[in-house]
């Protein structure tokens, strides 16, 4: 039989590099653009507080602290850089931790908080201010976060448990997920439910992310972790890309799929504990972050990722900006602001660009 | 050296036997070899078995080492299945998918090798232009030939395709086919492709297998297993094996028989 062969056009290997070399070009300014926009994020969210004090002198007071006077000097190196360093981590680290739970598990609803994670770190929370006054004698900025991620981690290595035992798919695992959420805010309801109207208060409060709550030392803590965890994920990069084509295409051509999502779940959980044990909920920055990058970058993890650290990062310190010009003199909890902030911006980014913001 | 033979291999699939005992001839490197039988008869889990090893016991070994003897690495390296569902329409462009594929399974190649296999493979089914248009804007014809290039480009020893040409046209068809048996030739290789389209199957395979219920209702050189009595019983059709004006076989399929009314 005669069949007709396609013709090969010659140097077809370096025609599409070549070609490619453009688009990777393109992703990589607008990965600097991101940068930017994030590092002037920064320094809006570090000049805007109400104190009285110009980005001018803020920049000064950064680099030669010794220049500052004993008042400025604590609004600088005790308020304000790190609440806007923290602002940063979380950022990133939430929207890192979200890239990947929504790749992994094939699902775009998915982020840290559709596992239970958040949900556990409040319920977390909430058992140690019910329960605190009979734990006594142990320092309170210590053990709230400590609980909040030691219930964030159970939560995640339940999931992780039920999925292997089960063999479970991704679809199992988000239903487990939300199984999780449910549960947990069932039992910070009840823990409510018996306590006192003033340790109510406690808690709702914790749960509504504020990141003034920071201080160094959780500003290294989430940055230092953040900073373990990225090599880690920019490693797994092409086979993240790989799993877009379908679980079961690269089952069949023999990539680890089991692997890489028990080591992303373990990721996920470690970032996503960490990031709100200190700052409490800040929902919208997991699932939102990576599709604005998505939809900016396209889905090839190697700029996907980068970009997801980035926009995170510089959502989380507009909000964080805002929270503190908003209403004069006081600063609104960062976890009221990133949805009022980020859903308009989410909205237009849709309308702009549907094609790549829909999900197959 | 590819050889690749299965004796006695039982499938239980969530505890329900799909393959009962199959034994096939042994295939040899350079084959092209097909895989036919009405739906649910098992194509799909044979090819699973041998590719991943599911719910198997015994049976199947490539170049003499038993498939559950091999670690997941070696296994990828050598083995290749071509789901039947085509890579989902993401917002990825087939050149990124598939380097992807190349770069998880390292293969170790440099830009420059790689981009020449890409090319040379993305040419050959026809997808050159649309390398860099985004998967959820291609046909579901060019998003199954996509599938074929990621099932290639760690050059498998065992390439499996499960229904390779369901979505595709009559060109693509015949390109599909003959892309893959030259591959098994030039390469060494072997080739399993489940099929519906059996005239495809008769003109392209070097080797028939037959399956029906889990069982091999026959298997060996096309033109001598298909006949007019082994498709009433398999498919329960009345139909004939005709030759072209070139002396091709060629199938007639005139009727479905009455439920029940074959053996």
């Amino acid at each position: 039989m005669s069949q007709q062969e396609i013709s090969e056009p010659g140097n077809a290997g370096a025609g599409l590099f070549e070609h490619y070399r453009l688009i990777a070009a393109r992703r990589t300014m607008v990965l600097i653009c991101l940068f930017a926009l994030m590092c002037l994020a920064f320094l809006m969210d570090i000049t805007a507080g109400p104190a009285n004090l110009g980005l001018l002198d803020v920049l000064k007071g950064i680099f030669s602290p010794s220049s500052l006077d004993q008042r400025n000097y604590v609004i600088i190196w005790s308020v304000r850089l790190p609440d806007a360093l923290i602002a940063l981590a979380v950022g990133g680290a939430l929207s890192l931790a979200g890239v990947e739970t929504q790749t992994t598990l094939n699902n775009p609803l998915a982020s840290p908080f559709t596992l239970g994670i958040s949900a556990a770190a409040t319920l977390g929370a909430a058992f140690f201010i019910v329960v605190a006054p009979n734990v006594g004698g142990f320092s309170q900025t210590l053990m709230l976060p400590a609980f909040a991620f030691s219930f964030a981690m159970m939560a995640a290595m339940a999931i992780l448990t039920l999925s292997t035992l089960h063999g479970g798919s991704s679809t199992t695992i988000v239903l487990y997920g939300i199984a999780l959420v449910f549960l947990c805010e069932a039992l910070t309801a009840a823990l409510q439910y018996v306590a006192s109207a003033e340790v109510i208060q406690q808690i709702v409060f914790w749960n509504m992310g504020n990141l003034t709550r920071a201080g160094w030392t959780e500003v290294a803590v989430v940055s230092a972790v953040f900073a373990l965890v990225l090599p880690l994920s920019l490693r797994d990069v092409w086979i993240l890309t790989a799993l877009r084509g379908g679980e079961d295409q690269a089952r069949s051509s023999g990539l680890s799929v089991n692997r890489i999502r028990l080591v992303v779940m373990i990721r996920v959980a470690i970032l996503s504990a960490v990031a709100v044990c200190f700052v409490g909920t800040i929902g919208f920055i997991g699932l939102v972050g990576p599709h604005i990058a998505r939809m900016l970058l396209g889905e090839d993890h190697r700029f996907l990722v980068p970009g997801a650290c980035l926009t995170g990062a510089a959502l989380l310190s507009l909000a964080s900006c805002l929270s503190k010009v908003l209403v004069p003199g006081a600063i609104v909890p960062v976890y009221i602001i990133t949805a009022i902030i980020g859903v308009p911006v989410f909205l237009v980014l849709i309308s702009w660009r549907r094609k790549e913001a829909s999900w197959q | 050296m590819a050889v690749m033979s299965v004796a006695d291999l039982h499938v239980r699939l969530s505890g329900r036997e799909i393959l009962k005992g199959i034994s096939l001839p042994e295939m040899r490197a350079g084959q092209m070899v097909g895989l036919i039988g009405p739906n649910a008869s098992g194509k799909s889990t044979l090819l699973r078995a041998i590719a991943m090893g599911n719910g198997t016991q015994g049976g199947i070994s490539l170049g003499g080492k038993p498939v559950t003897a091999m670690k997941r690495a070696e296994r990828a390296a050598n083995i290749s299945l071509m789901p039947q569902t085509p890579p989902l329409g993401s917002t990825l462009t087939p050149f990124e998918l598939l380097r992807s594929y190349a770069r998880a399974t390292n293969l170790g190649l440099s830009n420059a090798q790689l981009g020449d296999r890409m090319g040379e493979l993305l040419g050959k089914l026809g997808l050159l232009p649309d390398a860099h248009r985004k998967l959820n804007e291609l046909s579901g014809g060019k998003r199954q030939l996509v599938g074929m290039c990621l099932a290639m480009v760690n050059e498998p020893k065992y390439l499996l395709l499960d229904e390779p040409t369901s979505a595709l046209d009559l060109r693509w068809q015949l390109t599909a086919l003959s892309v893959a048996r030259n591959y098994a030739r030039s390469r060494e290789a072997i080739c399993v492709a489940a099929l519906h389209d059996i005239n495809l199957a008769l003109r392209f395979c070097d080797l028939l297998v037959v399956l029906k219920d889990g069982c091999v209702a026959a298997s060996g050189v096309p033109e001598e297993v298909i006949d007019s009595a082994l498709l009433a019983d398999v498919y329960g059709v009345s139909a004939r094996l005709e030759r072209c004006s070139q002396g091709a076989p060629v199938l007639i399929a005139d009727a479905a028989n009455e439920i029940g009314a074959s053996a």
